[in-house]
């Protein structure tokens, strides 16, 4: 599977924006702030951070209304919002396309279809972010791994599954590190114990931050993706 | 300054301390630029995505970045344009949907209250933040500036105050502060508004918030003069580019002013 495309600054009107495209994802992102905020929405001492999700096809709905609300959690924590009292920070993410599910036998979801956005609506606020240069206290990178059970019992740690492995999978876990490794967000649906998770958390830093970060002992990612989303990042932002 | 790439830093990013400009005699506290903080006791860290500026005369350390949105800063010259009187000030735009600025009626050089200008909503004036609080709203100021005779102006005023005619063009925050630093010859690889006043008459204010205002003898020349500016910003040209587009759009006015038989 071909790895993330991103891209810095596709809209001129805006101050910053990012387009993103991963498995089949592809999000457009605007973010414009600090601005004036309205008399209603201001927090005396923090900017307040707005996100707004537009699905592909039709009108937003419940599942936007969450969507938003995780990634708006996420970020109200990495943007420096103490530097920007009264204002607002406004985060606008339009999903362009989705893989087609359509054909498929088992149709996936609602629940893991909402899940398996949420890895590119963080990336694509993420490289907005940057596109805005807008102050952070760090970066962040986003990604879904899912684990699917033989028939032995014995499990599999998948990254960045396709629709299909995702249906037959046990659970699927929508992870977010800091640059540092650290754990912002996490995601889980399905049937997993402790051990499970843990794996799927030790494969997630490890695609999100490399082997630095990473402290699991499955081999599954090695050879398919040697460097992180992290070193994808800062490669994008020093060519700029 | 260190002739290597410069290094590229992400936000949240550490600068390890024996990166940070050494002050020779040790006495120069060291200066921290837009896009670092200082995290106590002793971490400072990057806020902004951007290269690292060092200059160790100064014992200053800073990031490059060229892209964002305008936060006011105080000491900065900007562009403002009235959007409506209060009975004490002018409501001033700094940057679209920003949080408007106040420029008392009497900031400007010889205001009082019978002789200040009068500005409709819509006009521009030339002015320095003051102050930039946070939370409120940033004040601005036209008067005397101290520091102008040292930028060269006679007036010791900078040329702050109402700007008339002319117009106006937008460019990012990176190209506006190159502009700013080549008007006061500190910016080499800037020649382009050199390069053009051989051929043309004109008058620049440019302002840190990302707008350039530009008056020519002629409307053509404000318009070269526009398009030269947001051309360089848009490709990034070097001086040798710069030279370049001045003779395209030179000549490009000049050929139309020959057909239409001005």
């Amino acid at each position: 599977m071909p790895g993330p495309v991103a891209e810095l600054g596709p809209l001129h009107r805006v101050d910053g924006s990012a387009a993103y495209s991963h498995a089949g994802y592809n999000v457009l992102g605007a973010v414009t702030g600090p601005v004036e905020a309205q008399r209603r929405d201001e927090i005396p001492d923090e900017a307040a951070v707005d996100v707004h999700v537009r699905p592909a096809t039709g009108v937003g709905s419940i599942k936007e209304r969450h969507l938003e609300a995780i990634v708006q959690s996420t970020l109200r924590h990495v943007i420096l919002v103490h530097q920007f009292p009264r204002s607002l920070v406004q985060v606008s993410l339009q999903v362009l396309s989705v893989p087609d599910t359509s054909l498929m036998a088992v149709p996936l979801s609602s629940r893991l279809t909402t899940l398996a956005l949420l890895p590119a609506l963080l990336q694509t606020a993420m490289h907005a972010l940057l596109s805005a240069a807008l102050p952070l206290s760090t970066t962040f990178t986003s990604t879904l791994v899912c684990v699917t059970r033989g028939a032995d019992g014995g499990g599999a740690i998948r990254a960045s599954p396709d629709p299909e492995c995702l249906a037959d999978a046990a659970s699927a876990h929508a992870v977010c590190y800091s640059a540092g490794g650290e754990l912002l967000m996490d995601m889980s649906e399905g049937d997993f114990d402790v051990d499970e998770w843990d794996a799927a958390m030790g494969v997630g830093r490890r695609i999100c931050c490399g082997e630095k970060g990473g402290r699991g002992g499955d081999a599954v990612m090695r050879d398919e993706e040697s460097e992180s989303l992290q070193d994808k990042l800062r490669k994008l932002v020093a060519e700029r | 300054m260190s002739v290597t790439a410069p290094v590229v830093v992400l936000p949240g990013d550490e600068i390890p301390p024996e990166r940070l400009p050494q002050s020779r005699t040790g006495k120069k506290a060291l200066t921290l630029g837009p896009g670092l903080r200082h995290i106590p006791p002793r971490t400072i860290a990057a806020t902004v995505p951007g290269p690292l500026g060092i200059d160790s005369r100064k014992n200053a350390i800073w990031v490059d970045n060229t892209s964002g949105r305008y936060i006011p800063r105080a000491a900065d010259l900007v562009v403002a344009q009235v959007r409506r009187s209060t009975p004490e000030a002018y409501l001033c735009a700094l940057a679209p949907h920003g949080r408007l600025a106040l420029l008392p009626h009497l900031a400007f050089a010889g205001a009082t209250r019978k002789t200040r200008p009068q500005l409709a909503a819509g006009a521009l004036a030339y002015a320095r933040v003051v102050a930039a609080p946070p939370a409120a709203e940033p004040e601005l100021d036209c008067g005397a500036d101290p520091g102008g005779a040292a930028l060269g102006r006679g007036d010791g005023a900078a040329g702050l105050g109402p700007l008339r005619g002319g117009s106006v063009c937008d460019v990012s925050l990176g190209m506006a502060r190159r502009l700013l630093a080549a008007t006061r010859g500190g910016e080499d690889g800037l020649v382009l508004l050199e390069e053009l006043g051989k051929v043309l008459k004109f008058e620049v204010a440019v302002g840190r918030n990302g707008r350039v205002w530009v008056d020519g003898e002629d409307t053509r020349a404000t318009v070269v003069v526009g398009r030269a500016i947001a051309k360089v910003d848009e490709e990034g040209l070097g001086p040798e580019g710069q030279r370049r587009v001045v003779r395209e759009l030179v000549r490009e006015v000049k050929g139309e002013g020959l057909k239409s038989g001005v």
